[in-house]
């Protein structure tokens, strides 16, 4: 046992910090036609079949793109990389030629599935119709625009840097301009990836066949089927019983359950995801920073990822991994599990410990942390803080809602804290930490507001020099490690179990696709 | 007969020897009794036994398997088993008991009403039960529950809001065949108030197939708060409540049987016992019942 949990943690490192030029990595596939692809085998010519938690509801890019493209039947202008940096995708380069204009380099020979070729003109109503649309509302797009055949020109309201980064989102796939109606919407997915688009069951599966001539290097496999499976006990069963080739997002104690058998193998790999506590700063206990501080050595996160998630992962520090990105600062130091520390901070705080809770003016410091269940571990791990918060004399209640229910109710009144759970690189570009701590940008709602963390996400994004970019995102990453509006508790290491005999597949840390292209079966 | 029922006392000593013969010979009547007790036994008793509390977190001693210091294990946050099976008993049956008490007492009141008062009165009500009867309970009880936010005393508000018109139906049709009976007749006649008659008269003989709806009734509510818990509208973690514990549990299913498997046998058995008592007070207090509650 103990071993194979030190084996998976090591692979999932490795897999993490050897993000750089792999052998499966998209750069080194685009480029090259021959490169890594094993001579035609036709015993190849099988069917994969994936289960992930997401159903497929739509078929319009706008709406389900980020679905359509992990399953590699929609490809975006760019790619992520397996380092979480911006790859080339169906634009083979970009360049910024002033502060508000980008000019893209369409790949040659890239026809989409219904044969139309890839152009600057094919490109731009999915492109133009990408960046209106309500979910790409924070991207300050004013037009997009053919330069020549072959090259898009996107000019923004404003300088905004992380436009690269956001040009990977599944929202700016490109699909086929026949496969927009007249009235704007899409009715079938006709992109230009290495599967396409056969048939699907809305809400609970899609199948799609290899493209014949695949401007990359073809898909091994003939068929690929997604499943849509809410449920990830279910998921486990359908992949034992065979019915599944892959099951993705398993819960952590399965990797060892998995590995045990013969004919399963478990790939565990950590991904740019958190979960962390929001503080309201707006409402009594937690508008005083030092009882934020409290909780933060209160908590026992070692042990969190010890006991509750069976090993796998790693306590935070700030908001992105380093062993996943660049844009980590190293020099935070990390709130250190002392319960001491913590009773001192509420003391200091005016919060006396009278009986079992500690009371301030005859108020008590009972806080109520709401966390939801779609995220298994969440529920224990809110137990696991609610028990260690009484230890320094917090009185904790947990509360489970539904997540939208919490956003709502976050936003629109008072609350203590929630534990939640999210992805901090879902578009390769740091200036996701708006949607954190920027006073108006931010979707996380803890009601922080400093204005040096304002000016710096505002300056960051409008300066296109990395290394003058990183010095904003790290001041920030400080600033907010000394205030937490935001405690990050811990990073997250996904489960994905696949049959022993499938062969190369390698997990992506942003999970932006899944790349079944690369994967064979062996019989 | 007539006399038999215009008489309640006499009435009752004569179910209560009905009721020992019947489970004295009836196995599975005596196989409810068995049940229902010891779940009593142990839902008042067993926490005061156990050396755990059921709460506290160990976690050196996380998905330990059955052993004799945990004799159902312990969960994934290192809690004994069979001390949050037993607080859970208790919460189980205190709260089936109460929301059994609420739909009864309303559901009694309304048939009652509805019977005696009739005209305009009756059909009002009528309708109102039959509109509550025609919803699925459980889904009512889940859209009530989720309303008023997650928390266990909204899902007991919620499962005696959606339970007490059977009650009022079975109230009502019994009231109705007693109103014009002659002992009722008579006591009207000597100008016995109206609170008299149903105080004295009414209620008496409609105790018997209330009692035995709300023994069957007491599974589904146990049913109810599990599933409700379940899907997290219930008990909030940690109190140890079953359906919660199963539904933590879940995830471990490979890992760790004990923690999906006692909580579900445990309610699994408290349903069966409560139904099989309900069945054999049924065949004892109203035999000629039986066949109208079927269609309950």
């Amino acid at each position: 046992m103990v071993d194979i949990t030190r084996r998976q943690t090591l692979f999932g490192l490795a897999t993490g910090v050897s993000g750089l030029g792999g052998y499966w990595a998209l750069g080194g596939d685009w480029v090259s036609g021959d490169d890594g692809a094993p001579s035609g085998d036709d015993a190849e010519a099988d069917t994969i079949t994936v289960g992930s938690p997401w159903t497929p509801d739509s078929l319009d890019p706008v709406v389900n793109g980020w679905l359509w493209r992990r399953i590699s039947v929609l490809e975006p202008l760019l790619t992520v990389d397996y380092d979480a940096t911006v790859a080339p995708g169906l634009a083979t380069d970009w360049r910024r030629v002033d502060d508000v204009t980008w000019e893209f380099d369409l790949r040659e020979g890239v026809t989409f599935h219904d044969g139309t070729d890839l152009t600057a003109t094919t490109a731009l109503p999915s492109l133009r119709r990408a960046f209106e649309s309500s979910s790409m509302a924070s991207v300050p797009v004013e037009s997009v625009e053919a330069a020549d055949d072959q090259t898009v020109v996107i000019r923004t309201d404003a300088p905004f840097s992380p436009l690269p980064a956001h040009c990977t989102r599944g929202t700016t796939c490109l699909v086929s301009p026949a496969a927009i109606a007249d009235d704007g919407s899409v009715s079938e997915p006709i992109g230009t990836g290495p599967f396409q688009f056969e048939r699907w069951r809305q809400g609970s599966s899609i199948t799609a066949t290899a493209t014949p001539d695949y401007h990359g290097v073809p898909p091994r496999v003939e068929t690929l089927i997604y499943e849509g499976i809410t449920d990830d006990q279910t998921r486990r069963l359908k992949l034992e019983n065979d019915e599944l080739d892959m099951a993705r997002i398993l819960p952590n104690e399965t990797a060892d359950t998995l590995e045990s058998r013969a004919n399963l193998t478990a790939h565990t790999y950590e991904i740019p995801r958190a979960r962390f506590l929001v503080f309201d700063v707006d409402s009594s206990p937690f508008s005083d920073r030092r009882v934020r501080s409290a909780v933060m050595h209160a908590v026992d996160r070692d042990a969190i990822v010890e006991n509750i998630l069976s090993g796998l992962g790693s306590a935070a520090v700030g908001p992105f991994p380093s062993n996943i990105t660049d844009w980590a600062v190293d020099d935070l130091e990390p709130y250190e599990y002392n319960p001491e520390r913590a009773r001192s901070l509420l003391s200091e705080a005016g919060w006396e410990q009278d009986g079992e809770t500690r009371t301030r003016d005859g108020e008590s410091l009972s806080v109520s942390i709401w966390t939801y269940n779609s995220r298994p571990k969440l529920p224990t791990i809110a137990q696991v803080i609610q028990r260690q918060l009484q230890e320094v004399g917090f009185d904790v209640e947990v509360t489970l809602m539904e997540s939208a229910t919490i956003k709502e109710q976050a936003k629109s009144g008072s609350f203590d804290a929630v534990l939640w759970s999210s992805s901090v690189l879902w578009y390769p570009d740091p200036d996701r930490l708006s949607d954190f701590v920027h006073s108006e940008a931010t979707t996380m709602f803890s009601g922080f507001e400093n204005e040096t963390v304002d000016r710096l996400l505002e300056e960051a994004r409008r300066t296109s020099d990395r290394d003058e970019r990183f010095e904003r995102y790290a001041e920030v990453q400080r600033i907010v490690h000394r205030e937490v509006p935001i405690g990050w508790l811990t990073y997250y290491t996904n489960v994905v179990g696949t049959r022993a005999d499938i062969d190369g597949y390698r997990p992506h840390p942003t999970e932006s696709c899944y790349h079944l292209e690369n994967v064979t079966r062996q019989r | 007969m007539s006399a038999a029922q215009s008489d309640p006392q006499q009435r009752t000593a004569d179910s209560r020897s009905r009721l020992t013969d019947t489970i004295r010979s009836n196995r599975l009547a005596q196989v409810g009794v068995v049940v229902v007790l010891s779940l009593v036994v142990a839902a008042v008793f067993g926490p005061l036994v156990s050396p755990y509390d059921p709460v506290e977190q160990n976690l050196a001693h996380q998905l330990e398997p059955p052993s004799p210091t945990h004799p159902l294990g312990t969960d994934q946050l290192g809690r004994d088993v069979l001390t949050r099976l037993l607080y859970g008993a208790r919460l189980s049956l205190g709260i089936a008991v109460a929301v059994t008490g609420v739909r009864l007492v309303v559901g009694t009141a309304v048939g009652l009403v509805a019977g005696y008062a009739g005209g305009w009165v009756d059909e009002a009500l009528m309708r109102l039960v039959d509109t509550l009867l025609a919803f699925p309970g459980i889904v009512l009880a889940l859209v009530i529950a989720g309303v008023l936010g997650p928390s266990l005393v909204n899902v007991m508000l919620a499962l005696a809001v959606v339970g007490w018109a059977s009650y009022a139906r079975l109230v009502r049709s019994n009231v109705l065949a007693l109103r014009n009976r002659e002992f009722v007749t008579t006591a009207r006649l000597l100008g016995r108030s109206r609170t008299h008659v149903v105080v004295r008269h009414l209620i008496p003989n409609v105790v018997a197939p209330v009692v035995v709806l709300a023994t069957l009734d007491i599974g589904g509510v146990i049913l109810g708060t599990a599933g409700l818990s379940f899907i997290g509208l219930g008990a909030q973690p940690p109190t140890p409540e079953w359906g919660t514990m199963l539904a933590s549990g879940r995830t471990y299913l490979q890992q760790a049987w004990w923690l999906v498997n006692a909580p579900g046998v445990c309610i699994m058995i408290t349903v069966l016992g409560f139904n099989l008592l309900g069945d054999s007070l049924r065949d004892v207090l109203s035999p000629t019942q039986s066949a109208q509650m079927e269609q309950l």
